[in-house]
């Protein structure tokens, strides 16, 4: 029963606090002695009479503050600023939305022009000097295919033109080591003369043998390989030559009859020239 | 008889008085919605010191009231070509009405800026002015404590007890203005008030304050 009535105290405190309860109302009279038997219900009202206190300090500093305030010209104030934001407001309106960026209308046109220049001097400099990149051409959009098999011929016919000169000397140089040691030929072979020619007729050799796919050359093959290592053999005779060694040579041509195919070859070669 | 007669005189008088108010209120607001500036300055005359005394409850500055002041006015005056008014309606709406945006500002500037600053340059100033003080410093400091700690709790009322516990308390409204202000019943305000008064009793009474006087 007693919580019930601490509840019901309350709330006469907050009316007697806020000033809502006359003074002849007889709940005041009612709070009051609760008051002096009631410690909880005393604490609270020590706390809430703090609470309106404070509020009400609250509310002298703010009076206390007004007085400083000179009212009449703060109204002015506040109608001045509403009024001078009016007017930039409407001397504002009048521009379109989208020219804010730019500083004034007048630089308008002129900052046009130059973007509109600027834009066809990018187009004329792509149209005068753009160059598409080149790759490299492919043989058959160089010739045509009846010019393709003239140049190959005309390869065909080169080589075998310096091949014929291959053999020619080939001939010549085996002619001349068959005679040596004989009786009377042994100043044919003179060694640093003779050892040139051969270094030349190497160098030779070899260039044929960079081209295996040359037709014309895949029928002599196999001779181009023999007077390879004779040539070799050769490179290594001696200053003077020691007979022995070109006997073994000669041998060796007399066997595969090297100078009889030599022959017969170049006359292959001149007769497919014909 | 005479006595009576001439209350009821005064009474009449006083009503008459509430009416030309109220009806000068009105031109006033029409004046102003047809772009009329003195008007407008007439009507922040009115209500200014009102706005006031709300934004000063809350943020205890005089700076930061009258900011709060100069936001409310450049509000009423963008909307006010809003608000529709007639002699018919309550002569106090448009008074709520300026009361409802201001204190919409107050919260949000609340929100936004003033979420600690207020408690902190408090105890800046009452250091700065303790020497000069003619009471008790410690007492003083006490309240600064119990000042704080109110402010603490009825900043953790529920929304709507807050904003009416201030309405009544910083801006001296009735129970029945303030029920037009948040267009609730009077009987809300009058329940939410107490309730409102009765929690900021009972968290006080549970927070460890120093200087309370238990009589």
């Amino acid at each position: 029963m007693k919580e019930y009535k601490c509840k019901e105290i309350t709330n006469i405190m907050v009316d007697y606090l806020s000033g809502e309860l006359a003074g002849a109302d007889p709940r005041a009279k009612v709070m009051e002695n609760h008051l002096h038997t009631c410690s909880r219900c005393n604490r609270e009202y020590a706390v809430l009479k703090e609470i309106y206190s404070e509020t009400r300090r609250m509310g002298d500093a703010a009076e206390a503050v007004m007085e400083t305030i000179d009212w009449e010209e703060n109204a002015l104030d506040i109608s001045r600023g509403i009024r001078i934001d009016e007017t930039r407001r409407r001397t504002r309106s009048w521009r379109p939305s989208w020219s804010f960026s730019l500083p004034s209308l007048q630089w308008k046109p002129a900052v046009l022009a130059m973007v509109g220049v600027f834009i066809l001097g990018i187009w004329l400099g792509y149209l005068l000097f753009y160059q598409a990149p080149q790759r490299p051409l492919a043989l058959d959009e160089i010739f045509k295919p009846g010019e393709e098999a003239l140049i190959s011929r005309l390869e065909t016919t080169l080589t075998r033109r310096e091949m014929q000169g291959y053999f020619l000397q080939t001939q010549l140089l085996l002619t001349d080591l068959m005679r040596q040691c004989d009786e009377d030929g042994a100043a044919a072979w003179s060694g640093g003369a003779s050892r040139q020619r051969v270094q030349a007729l190497l160098n030779k050799n070899r260039y044929f043998n960079q081209d295996p796919s040359n037709p014309e050359l895949l029928s002599v093959r196999r001779l181009l390989k023999k007077i390879e290592w004779l040539l070799y053999e050769m490179v290594e005779l001696d200053e003077k030559g020691s007979c022995k060694d070109m006997q073994r040579l000669q041998d060796y041509i007399r066997k595969e009859r090297l100078l009889l195919k030599l022959r017969l070859v170049d006359k292959d070669i001149s007769y497919k020239e014909v | 008889m005479v006595w009576y007669n001439g209350a009821m005189k005064e009474i009449q008088e006083l009503k008459e008085l509430n009416d030309a108010e109220s009806r000068k209120e009105n031109e006033l607001i029409r004046q102003v919605q047809q772009g009329d500036h003195d008007a407008f300055t007439e009507l922040v005359a009115l209500y200014q010191r009102k706005v006031f005394k709300l934004a000063f409850g809350f943020f205890q500055d005089k700076d930061d009231a009258m900011e709060i002041v100069q936001e409310t006015f450049l509000r009423v005056y963008e909307k006010i070509h809003r608000f529709e008014h007639s002699d018919t309606d309550s002569p106090t709406a448009f008074k709520n009405w300026v009361y409802r945006i201001a204190y919409r500002l107050c919260v949000d500037f609340y929100r936004k800026f003033k979420k600690k600053k207020t408690d902190d340059r408090e105890l800046y100033e009452f250091y700065e002015n303790r020497d000069r003080e003619t009471t008790n410093p410690e007492s003083q400091m006490d309240r600064l404590h119990f000042k704080h700690t109110l402010r603490k709790c009825v900043k953790n009322l529920s929304k709507r007890q807050q904003m009416i516990f201030m309405l009544k308390q910083y801006s001296d409204l009735k129970h029945e203005e303030i029920s037009r202000i948040l267009n609730i019943s009077v009987g809300t305000v009058k329940s939410q008030y107490h309730r409102a008064v009765k929690n900021l009793g009972k968290r006080l009474l549970r927070a460890p304050v120093k200087g309370m006087e238990i009589e």
